[in-house]
């Protein structure tokens, strides 16, 4: 069945199938029964034009396009593969892949010649000796050899548009990359232009603090670390935002080394029970095997514990109680941290919003939680995923949430 | 009184360490820029160098490459800061042998103890 969108003449042809022939031979009778024979046929109409000689048909190609070609083996000035090897030239001129020559089917006098090898190996689709010409012989060869023809051409554009579609996202892909590292080349620069303010500003309060300027009182005390607490916030801020776009550029790299998970755990605590107690949120490491190591970047795993812990801390309600929980896998390959809550929960419809950079959950009257940018989960997902980890949630709504990963032993 | 040679650009951070590095009591000379750093370390003579990396008329590494040279500074302790967090600028620094490297900002105690490293306190 020829699609209708080949049925490129459509002026003779309205619905069914059309097909548009050169007939090649220099013998009238012939020509005419053929003519005659296809002229029968029912469900697939033939235009149908003549040539005479090779120089003819070329010159016909030329001006017009046609399904097919049939094409006697002798013809007074050449042979019927000279027509097929100068179409061939000639598409190749063009220089369009996305065109084809007519297929070509070339008839002999004889079924037993050599003239069908030579004919296929000139490029030929097909060939017909003129003693088995049918009516029906003949539209079959001819339908086939325009069906395979339409086949091959759909085949080949459809390659080209492949090709096309997969430069195209080459090259945006390629223009993403320049982007990013544009985009982390510019957070570089902001992040070292922030830091050495930041770092005096620090440096001073820091020396009020240490009474380098004279006596400090208790009050001004209090106020002083509130001043370096925000120092240090607005430093965390810009590593968040410079780990999501090495993140993002694949530039950061783990430093894997061997630590005892004790001090994962520790250190990942020390720094959140200050606020926990503050906010008189019970902190509790469940007992675990203090003698185990890990291979892991011991930094980036305390980051994560850290954010976790802290998170839970934020969302826990005094009273409340934040669990950390260290345990071997049963097959001893894996261990795994998990971090439980008895705050507020995640609702199911936030589940994988949290995960989203810049996500903050927002309370009924609408104040925002938490400080920072939001991005804290979302780069503890990717540092895991570094670790070939996963990070696992759940969490059940007044209740409280659960974080967990493994990790490798 | 132990020497510290501060060869920091920005002017408030300058003048932050130079406080805070008097109150560590030792004495501090400061350039704010790569070109006087050799002078003043030859003359100077310090303990214990505070390089910043970035800097106007060269970087920290090209001051620590002629610190090295020089026979007078060949192994005085260099203790790099930085507010940049490009990793190659800390293994970069690595490699200059009796050095150390501080990320900006950094705090008090790292300073000391950074300090007590190169044997300045």
């Amino acid at each position: 069945m020829i699609p209708a969108s080949f049925a490129t003449h459509a002026t003779q042809c309205k619905d069914e199938e059309c097909i548009k022939l050169l007939l090649v031979d220099d013998d009238p009778g012939y020509l005419d029964l053929c003519r005659r024979q296809l002229g029968k046929s029912t469900g697939t109409t033939f235009i149908m034009e003549t040539a005479a000689s090779v120089e003819e048909a070329f010159q016909r190609c030329e001006s017009t396009e046609y399904d097919c070609l049939l094409v006697d083996y002798k013809l007074p000035d050449g042979s019927g593969t000279d027509i097929v090897d100068r179409l061939r030239e000639m598409y190749e001129q063009r220089n369009d892949p996305s065109q084809l020559p007519p297929p070509a089917i070339i008839v002999t006098a004889e079924s037993g010649q050599h003239a069908p090898t030579q004919a296929i190996r000139a490029g030929a689709v097909d060939f017909i000796a003129k003693r088995n010409v049918t009516p029906q012989s003949l539209k079959r060869v001819i339908t086939t050899a325009v069906e395979r023809s339409h086949l091959e051409l759909s085949v080949i554009q459809r390659n080209i548009a492949l090709e096309r579609a997969y430069s195209m996202l080459e090259s945006a892909n390629r223009q993403l990359e320049a982007k990013r590292r544009e985009i982390l080349h510019f957070y570089h620069t902001v992040s070292h232009e922030v830091k050495t303010p930041l770092a005096a500003a620090r440096e001073f309060i820091s020396l009020l603090k240490d009474g380098a300027a004279g006596e400090v009182t208790p009050d001004q005390l209090i106020l002083l670390e509130h001043a370096m607490e925000s120092c240090d916030q607005i430093k965390s801020q810009f590593t968040e935002l410079l780990d999501l776009a090495r993140i993002d550029n694949n530039k950061l790299r783990l430093r894997l080394s061997t630590v005892p998970v004790s001090s994962l755990i520790d250190r990942s605590v020390a720094s959140i029970v200050e606020s926990a107690r503050e906010k008189q949120v019970n902190m509790l490491v469940t007992e675990y095997d203090h003698t185990i190591d890990l291979r892991c970047d011991a930094d980036r795993i305390v980051q994560v514990l850290s954010n976790l812990v802290s998170n839970a801390v934020k969302f826990t309600p005094a009273e409340g109680t934040v669990t950390l929980t260290f345990v071997v896998h049963p097959d001893g390959k894996s261990v795994e941290f998990s971090v439980c809550d008895t705050g507020c929960g995640i609702a199911r419809e936030n589940m994988d919003l949290i995960f989203e950079r810049l996500y903050q959950i927002e309370r009924e009257d609408d104040t925002v939680l938490s400080s920072g940018l939001g991005l804290g989960l979302s780069i503890c997902r990717e540092l895991l995923l570094l670790h070939d980890s996963q990070l696992e949630v759940s969490s059940e709504l007044g209740k409280g949430s659960c974080f967990s990963f493994k990790l490798p032993r | 009184m132990k020497k510290v040679l501060l060869i920091e650009d920005d002017e408030k951070l300058s003048l932050a360490l130079r406080l805070r590095l008097a109150h560590m009591n030792l004495e501090v000379h400061s350039v704010s820029d790569a070109i006087r750093a050799m002078d003043e370390a030859v003359k100077t003579n310090p303990d214990v160098v505070l390089l910043d990396i970035n800097l106007p008329g060269g970087d920290g590494f090209m001051v620590a490459e002629r610190l090295r040279k020089h026979h007078a500074t060949m192994s005085t302790p260099i203790i790099f800061i930085t507010a940049s967090e490009r990793a190659e600028l800390e293994s970069k620094a690595n490699q200059v042998p009796r050095s150390f490297f501080l990320q900006k900002p950094f705090d008090a105690l790292q300073l000391q103890d950074t300090m007590e490293a190169c044997k300045c306190l």
